[in-house]
């Protein structure tokens, strides 16, 4: 009778020993440790399930308890728009996700009033956790039972639908203004056509290789030449010449438009003066 | 047959809200004989199945999709879903499930039954409910150990694959649930008693000498292997409605 | 104290197996008849294996119950022990109460075994011996009757007399009513004080062993022929 008692005895036992293994493995908390509970909403909780792991800075800190439909009241609507939400006034209308987080109470320092709740995609099975980004120093820590709003993820399915809508317009442009496109299309082949005939003859027309060369010789000459008196203009010959300019206008000025005008008119040369 | 099996399902309510029917030692004796005893050949059973479905599931992912990257997540459930529970259930069907129905079916041509019952004792105390809470229990216990036993193997497998334990433990944990477990023990239990109430059923109803034994023994042993396989069909189209 | 059979009538299917049967059984009955004369079915309807379908059995002067049905032990053909239990443990199965051991030996005394076998297990045991542990066992719960069913059947003609000389033993030690279903006519002849001869569902024969000796039944006339030839040669 002994015997058969130790017998079954260690049967049990160790079938409770594979259970605290399991636990380990699924990584259960020891529900005699002390949590910090936290309450996110979200408009879109894309994938996240109970048990998700949370992140503080990267290291797993705890785990996502309840996920709730959460009626909001109107006096709590989400006025401060997060970056990236897909908030709307058709959204707000709707109950929002609550999730309950439990957090390792020593992880919970890191986390301020003004940290933002991610939800982001990790590993090759792509699973989803919460990212907690530690706050401002100076901001308000937070404390058991807080309500925080949570960073709502880039929608993919919602992008999806845009793209498609954009490519539907584009498509139905497309459709209907068919008939210009493809005569726009016609004459733009007909041009290049018509171009590349043309640069074909002025390769082959010897007479106009050598005309081309003589315009580009003497083109080369005059802009030398230009470039010689924009030198001088800038060299101190220049300079002087300006002086001079400078000092005829000077003497000129306190003459009287009358005088100015009778000395042309005695010349034979009309001048309008401004 | 089926009238023995239908007046046992109907005494099992009976049993329950009388206590006074539980025998102790004979339930601790069936636990230490019937549970503690198929430890060994259930272990070393469901090690090798780990061994084999984790060298399986790596060659079909090689093949498929060119990565073993998902060997841990895939074989540690599979194991905890389906492998670790069908396995030992049905070597327990085999082993406890064939003595006990020939250690019955012997009692009943050999007039122990009706000694029993001319004693003043119901047969389906003394022989059916020590059994079935015994092999209740440890159907679930055996399904918690070879669970174990064949994540392990598969643990030590995967190395084969660049897998470290740590590594693979992590990976498998984002797959099993603690209520996979759960139901992995619910399902054990279950054909844990079937076993018993199969084995008493055509036990009680057998007739001839020893050729009516071994007869009885191995239309009881397939109709229970059969119960098993039914049951963990419908056990786990319920589950995943759930 | 005695069982009495009013007007039983059994039937398996079509088949008549018992047909108005009236008796009572006094302090050492045998109930005799062929293989499948429907011996045994009274025994059964005793111990409730098979139910009553007309007629009534009383037991001490009430209809039988449940209850009044632990007054009665059965000892089998086969000696029925369970093999999974020692000696003691067989024979104590049946107590409920009180000093287990010292009854044991007191009725281990009583079947005349030696104490030494309770540790054994039964296929340790000869058959004989077997035997009488059954009935050791059946006496525990202090039955007011017993029913033997066949128990000499397969024995050679030595054990034969030792189980009968057995069951006279304890029917005067214990104070218990016997009745014995068997085809041994010499022991009944020896030991019974009232003889029932069953054959074709009704009982054709029934008396103290002188009665039944001077019976003109052709069926308990070929009885005692076989039994006056084995006696014969036994003596031989």
């Amino acid at each position: 009778m002994k015997q058969h008692e130790l017998k079954a005895g260690a049967l049990l036992l160790l079938a409770f020993a594979s259970i605290l293994a399991f636990a380990w493995i699924v990584g259960v908390n020891n529900p005699l440790s002390h949590r910090l509970h936290l309450y996110v909403t979200y408009h879109f909780a894309g994938g996240i399930e109970i048990g998700s792991p949370v992140r503080v800075s990267g290291i797993k800190v705890g785990q996502v308890d309840t996920i709730e439909f959460y009626a909001m009241q109107k006096s709590e609507v989400i006025s401060n728009k997060e970056p990236g939400s897909m908030q709307d006034d058709k959204n707000t209308a709707q109950a929002p996700v609550r999730l309950r987080l439990s957090i390792d109470p020593k992880a919970a320092i890191s986390i301020r009033q003004d940290s933002k709740f991610y939800i982001n995609l990790a590993g090759v099975i792509g699973e989803r956790y919460i990212e907690i980004t530690p706050g401002h120093r100076n901001k308000g820590e937070i404390h058991e039972g807080d309500q925080l709003i949570g960073t709502d993820p880039p929608r993919i399915d919602q992008l999806l639908s845009q793209s498609f809508d954009l490519a539907g317009k584009i498509a139905s442009l497309i459709e209907d203004n068919k008939d210009d496109i493809t005569h726009t299309v016609e004459l733009m082949v007909k041009l290049s056509t018509n171009l590349n005939k043309t640069l074909t003859w002025v390769e082959r027309s010897e007479l106009f290789k050598s005309d081309l060369g003589k315009l580009v010789t003497s083109l080369l000459a005059l802009s030398q030449d230009l470039h010689k008196m924009t030198q001088k203009i800038h060299g101190p010959e220049g300079e002087r010449m300006m002086q001079l300019l400078s000092k005829l206008i000077q003497r000129l000025e306190p003459l009287e438009q009358k005088a100015i005008l009778d000395f042309f008119q005695k010349e034979g040369i009309r001048v309008h003066l401004f | 047959m089926w009238r023995m099996l239908a007046s046992i399902l109907i005494d099992i309510p009976h049993f329950l809200i009388h206590p006074r029917r539980f025998r102790w030692r004979e339930t601790l004796e069936a636990l230490s004989t019937l549970g503690a005893g198929s430890f060994q050949v259930i272990t070393l059973a469901t090690a090798f199945a780990g061994i084999v479905i984790t060298h399986e599931m790596a060659w079909h992912m090689q093949k498929a999709l060119h990565s073993v990257a998902m060997v841990p997540g895939m074989s540690a459930q599979f194991i905890v879903r389906e492998l670790a529970v069908a396995v030992p259930a049905l070597l327990l069907v085999s082993k406890v499930g064939a003595s006990l129905t020939a250690e019955i079916a012997t009692m009943k041509i050999t007039d122990q039954i009706d000694a029993l019952r001319l004693l003043g004792i119901n047969p389906l105390d003394y022989l059916l409910y020590p059994r079935l809470i015994a092999c209740t229990v440890a159907g679930g216990a055996l399904t918690l150990i070879s669970i174990l036993v064949t994540l392990l193997c598969s643990v030590a497998t995967a190395r084969a694959y660049h897998f470290s334990p740590p590594e693979y433990l992590a990976l498998a944990g984002h797959f099993m649930k603690l209520t996979d477990v759960i139901q992995a023990v619910i399902k054990g239990s279950t054909y844990g008693a079937i076993i018993p109430i199969m084995s008493c059923a055509y036990g009680f109803c057998c007739r001839g000498g020893a050729e009516g034994v071994g007869h009885t023994t191995t239309q009881s042993v397939v109709a229970s292997t059969l119960c098993v396989i039914v049951l963990d069909f419908i056990l786990t189209m319920l589950f995943s409605l759930i | 104290m005695s069982i009495i059979f009013s007007g039983i009538s059994t039937a398996f299917g079509t088949k008549q197996v018992l047909k108005d049967i009236n008796f009572e059984v006094s302090t050492m009955t045998f109930l005799l008849g062929k293989s499948g004369a429907g011996k045994s079915v009274t025994l059964k309807h005793i111990m409730g294996q098979i139910p009553i379908q007309q007629g009534s059995i009383t037991l001490d002067g009430s209809i039988l119950s449940p209850q009044s049905r632990s007054l009665c032990g059965m000892v089998f053909q086969q000696p029925a022990l369970f093999d999974s239990m020692n000696i003691f443990d067989n024979i104590a199965f049946g107590l409920k109460t009180g000093n287990k051991k010292e009854r044991v030996l007191e009725l281990l005394h009583h079947v005349d075994l030696d104490p030494s076998i309770v540790t054994k297990m039964p296929h340790d045991l000869s058959y004989g011996m077997q035997k009488r542990v059954s009935i050791a066992r059946t006496l525990a719960p202090n039955p007011r009757y017993l029913l033997f069913d066949e128990p000499t059947t397969g024995l050679d003609p030595l054990a034969t007399r030792l189980i009968s000389d057995l069951i006279m033993h304890v029917a005067n030690t214990c104070h218990v009513t016997c009745l014995v279903v068997s085809h041994d006519i010499g022991s009944a002849l020896r030991i019974a004080n009232h003889i029932l001869f069953l054959d074709d569902c009704r009982i054709v024969a029934s008396g103290d062993p002188k009665t039944i000796q001077l019976s003109t039944n052709p069926l308990v006339q070929a009885f005692l022929g076989r039994h006056a030839v084995c006696s014969d040669s036994f003596v031989n």
